[in-house]
C-alpha cells in the first residue's frame, strides 16, 4: 500500500457542495480518493456491493463523508445501515450538514458518528475542517490499525 | 293467719280508711239524696272544706256552683248508670285549688243491685295540663315554621311510613296530606328515578345515617321536578330511633345551568382541542420550513463564496487588483446573508422552544456575560456596576440569551467612550412590580425613533458604524414577551440608552 490514496465516500447531493469538497481536499493537497454517492441508496449500494455493484468485492472506504437531507434513502438511514452491519460497522463516520438543529446532532450522535460538522458558509472555513478530518481519520497509520 | 281466715273482697275497715285517706286523689262519696257520706283529706285540701262542714249534706247546697257542671251526670251515677270520665276546668272555685281536674263518677249499690249512691274519684291533672298545652304550642310553632318554610319537608317514622308533610310539600304536589302519608308520596316520584330512591330511602333507614338523594317529583302541574332531597335521622332524649325528617329543594334549575355549564365546558375543550391541534400543525409545518430554509438558503451562499474563494487562490493571476476586490466583496456578501438566515432561524427557535421557568439570579448571568465580553476584547477599557442579587423567575437559557444581547448591545454602543460605563440594576414599578434595566454611557438614540427598536431587521445605526443584523432586540422582546414581560427603552442621542424590562406582569 505504497501509492493509493485514502479512499473516501462523500455522500452528497449538491454538486456544488461535492466539487467545493474536493477542491478544499485538493487545495491543500490532501490525498483522498474520492467516490461520490448523489443519494443514500447509491451509498448503500457502494457499501454494500449491491445494485450495479452486485457481485462485485466490498470496499471499505477510510472515511464516510454523509450529508443528511438526500433523496430516496436520507442519511440517517444510511448511517443506521452501516453501524448495524458487522462488515461496515467499524468505518469512520463525519456527517458533513447544512442544518444546526440540535436534534440532528443528537440523533446521528446516538447512532454513533466520528463527527459533526456543520458545513461552514466560509470557505477558509471549510478547508481547516477538511485538514482536521484528513488528520485524524486519513493517517496511514490510522488506517492500517482499523484493517 | 292462715290463708283462708284472710278474706280476699274486702280489707278491714281502718286499712281501708287509710287506703282511702293516704291516696293523691280526692274521693267522696254520695247517698241517694246526694248528701255527702264520704270526704277525705285530698278533698278537704283540693276544696278548702274540712269533712265536719260537708258530711251529711247536701253536695249541691254546700257547692251550689257544681249544679251546673256536674248535677246532671251525678244524678245519673245515684240512678245507678255509670257516667263518663269527664275533665273539668275549675279555674277560680271559691274555695280551695284554681285547676285542672278528672272527675270519675261511679254508681254505689246495695248487695241486691238496687241503687246506693255514687262515689268519686277526682284526679289533679294541673301539670299534665300544663305539659300538654307546652307540647301542643311547640307543636303548632313547628307547625308554623314548617309550612312557612321555603322548602319541602316531610317526616317519617321508624317504620318508614311518612305521617307529616309540610305546606310547601303539599302545595309542590297539590295532593293532601292524607294521600301523601304513608308511601302515598312515592307515587309521585318519575318511574326512572323510583327504584334507586326507594332503595336509598330503605338503606338509610335500616343503616340510620344521613342521606342525600335527587329524583324527579311530579308537581301539582303534571311536570317532573328535580329534587334535592335530604333526610337525617331522628332520635328521641334517650337515644332510641323515631325515624327520619327531611327537607327537599327544587334544584331542577340548578340542574340545568350546570348542565349548560358543562357543555359549554365541553364545547370549550373541544375548541382548545382543535386549536391546540391547528397550532402543532402549524409550529411542525413552521419547523419544516425553518429546517429547509437553514439546508437549502445556505447552499448556494456555500457556493458563492466558496467559488469565489477558489476563483481568487487558484486563478488570481488572471485577475486584476479590482477583480480581486470585487471577489472579496461577493465573499463578504454571501456570508452576510448567511447571518441574517442564522439569526432569524434563531429567532424562530426561541418562540417555539418550551419555556422552563426556575428561580434565577440575574445579576450572576449578568457577571458571566460581562466577563465573556471583557475575554473577547481585552483591550477595551469599560466600568461595570452589576447590581447584587437580582432573583427572577423565567427559563434561565432564555434570559441569558436575552441579557447577551442588551449587554453585548451596550458594549457595543459605547466603543467610541474613553469613559465606558455600563450599568445592570433593577427596581420596583409604580404597581410594585420588580424590574431590571442595563443602562449605558453610549452612542444612545433619538426617542422619535424608539417605536423602530424592537423590530426584526430594523437598525437605528448606519452598519457600518456598528455591525450587527438588527435581530438583537427584536429576539430581546420576544423572550420578554414569551415571560408575560414588557420592555421598554429610554435615550439620549450621544449621551446614553436604558432598557428596561420586567417579567410576568400579569398573574401571580
Amino acid at each position: 500500500m505504497t501509492a493509493a490514496e485514502p479512499r473516501v465516500l462523500l455522500v452528497e447531493d449538491n454538486h456544488d457542495d461535492a466539487e467545493m469538497t474536493q477542491m478544499a481536499f485538493r487545495m491543500d493537497r490532501i490525498p483522498a480518493e474520492f467516490t461520490v454517492a448523489r443519494d443514500g441508496a447509491e451509498a448503500l449500494d457502494y457499501l454494500f456491493s449491491t445494485g450495479p455493484r452486485a457481485g462485485e468485492p466490498l470496499l471499505q472506504p477510510a472515511l464516510v463523508l454523509l450529508d443528511l437531507k438526500l433523496p430516496r434513502v436520507d442519511g440517517i438511514e444510511v448511517l443506521r445501515r452501516l453501524r448495524a452491519d458487522e462488515r461496515t460497522r467499524r468505518i469512520p463516520v463525519v456527517v458533513l450538514s447544512s442544518s444546526n438543529e440540535a436534534a440532528d446532532a443528537e440523533t446521528t450522535e446516538e447512532i454513533g458518528i466520528e463527527r459533526y460538522v456543520r458545513k461552514p458558509l466560509d470557505f477558509g472555513e471549510f478547508r481547516r475542517a477538511a485538514r482536521l478530518l484528513a488528520d485524524t481519520w486519513l493517517r496511514p497509520e490510522v488506517r492500517r490499525g482499523d484493517a | 293467719m292462715t290463708p283462708d281466715s284472710v278474706p280476699t273482697t274486702s280489707v278491714p275497715k281502718d286499712l281501708a280508711e287509710q287506703i282511702l285517706q293516704a291516696g293523691v286523689n280526692g274521693i267522696f262519696s254520695l247517698d241517694e239524696d246526694a248528701r255527702v257520706t264520704l270526704w277525705n283529706r285530698r278533698m278537704e285540701q283540693l276544696c278548702g272544706k274540712p269533712g265536719a262542714e260537708v258530711l251529711g249534706k247536701a253536695l249541691f247546697d254546700v257547692f251550689p256552683f257544681l249544679e251546673k257542671t256536674e248535677g246532671d251526670v251525678l244524678r245519673r251515677a245515684i240512678r245507678g248508670e255509670p257516667g263518663p270520665t269527664a275533665r273539668r276546668d275549675f279555674p277560680q272555685p271559691p274555695h280551695g285549688r284554681a285547676g285542672f281536674y278528672e272527675v270519675t263518677y261511679e254508681p254505689l249499690r246495695r248487695e241486691d243491685g238496687s241503687p246506693a249512691g255514687a262515689f268519686a274519684i277526682v284526679r289533679d291533672v294541673t301539670e299534665q295540663r300544663r305539659t300538654e298545652e307546652m307540647l301542643e304550642e311547640s307543636e303548632s310553632r313547628f307547625r308554623i315554621m314548617a309550612d312557612g318554610a321555603p322548602v319541602l319537608l316531610w317526616m317519617a317514622g321508624q317504620d318508614g311510613n311518612c305521617s307529616f308533610f309540610n305546606q310547601g310539600w303539599l302545595e309542590f304536589t297539590g295532593r293532601t296530606l292524607e294521600m301523601e302519608a304513608g308511601v302515598g308520596w312515592a307515587g309521585g316520584v318519575h318511574p326512572e328515578d323510583f327504584q334507586h330512591c326507594m332503595h336509598l330511602y330503605m338503606n338509610a333507614f335500616v343503616e340510620r345515617r344521613d342521606f342525600r338523594m335527587e329524583y324527579r317529583l311530579r308537581r301539582a302541574d303534571g311536570q317532573f321536578r328535580w329534587i334535592l332531597d335530604t333526610g337525617r335521622p331522628r332520635f328521641a332524649s334517650d337515644g332510641s330511633f323515631e325515624g327520619y325528617i327531611g327537607s327537599c329543594i327544587d334544584i331542577t334549575e340548578l340542574r340545568e345551568s350546570a348542565s349548560a355549564l358543562g357543555r359549554l365546558n365541553d364545547e370549550l375543550e373541544d375548541r382548545v382541542a382543535s386549536r391546540t391541534a391547528e397550532m402543532t400543525h402549524a409550529n411542525a409545518e413552521l419547523e419544516a420550513f425553518s429546517y429547509s430554509v437553514s439546508h437549502d438558503l445556505r447552499a448556494p451562499l456555500r457556493a458563492i463564496d466558496g467559488f469565489s474563494n477558489i476563483l481568487l487562490e487558484l486563478h488570481a493571476a488572471k485577475l486584476d487588483e479590482s477583480g480581486r476586490h470585487y471577489l472579496t466583496r461577493i465573499s463578504k456578501g454571501a456570508q452576510r446573508m448567511g447571518e441574517l438566515i442564522d439569526d432569524l432561524l434563531d429567532l424562530a427557535r426561541l418562540t417555539r422552544s418550551e419555556m422552563r421557568p426556575t428561580h434565577v439570579d440575574l445579576s450572576d448571568i449578568a457577571r458571566g456575560i460581562v466577563d465573556e465580553l471583557r475575554r473577547a476584547d481585552p483591550g477595551r477599557q469599560v466600568e461595570f456596576l452589576v447590581g447584587d442579587a437580582m432573583p427572577a423567575v423565567g427559563d434561565a437559557r432564555l434570559l441569558r440569551i436575552a441579557l447577551e444581547n442588551l449587554l453585548g448591545n451596550a458594549w457595543k454602543f459605547t466603543k467610541a467612550r474613553p469613559d465606558a460605563r455600563i450599568e445592570v440594576g433593577s427596581g420596583l414599578t409604580a404597581a410594585g412590580r420588580p424590574y431590571y434595566f442595563i443602562r449605558d454611557n453610549g452612542a444612545g438614540f433619538d426617542m422619535a425613533y424608539a417605536n423602530k427598536l424592537f423590530g426584526a431587521f430594523q437598525r437605528l445605526h448606519r452598519e457600518s458604524e456598528y455591525e450587527g443584523t438588527g435581530i438583537g432586540l427584536a429576539t430581546v422582546a420576544r423572550i420578554v414577551h414569551r415571560h408575560g414581560g414588557r420592555i421598554w427603552a429610554e435615550g439620549v442621542p450621544d449621551r446614553g440608552a436604558t432598557f428596561s424590562f420586567t417579567l410576568k406582569e400579569n398573574g401571580a
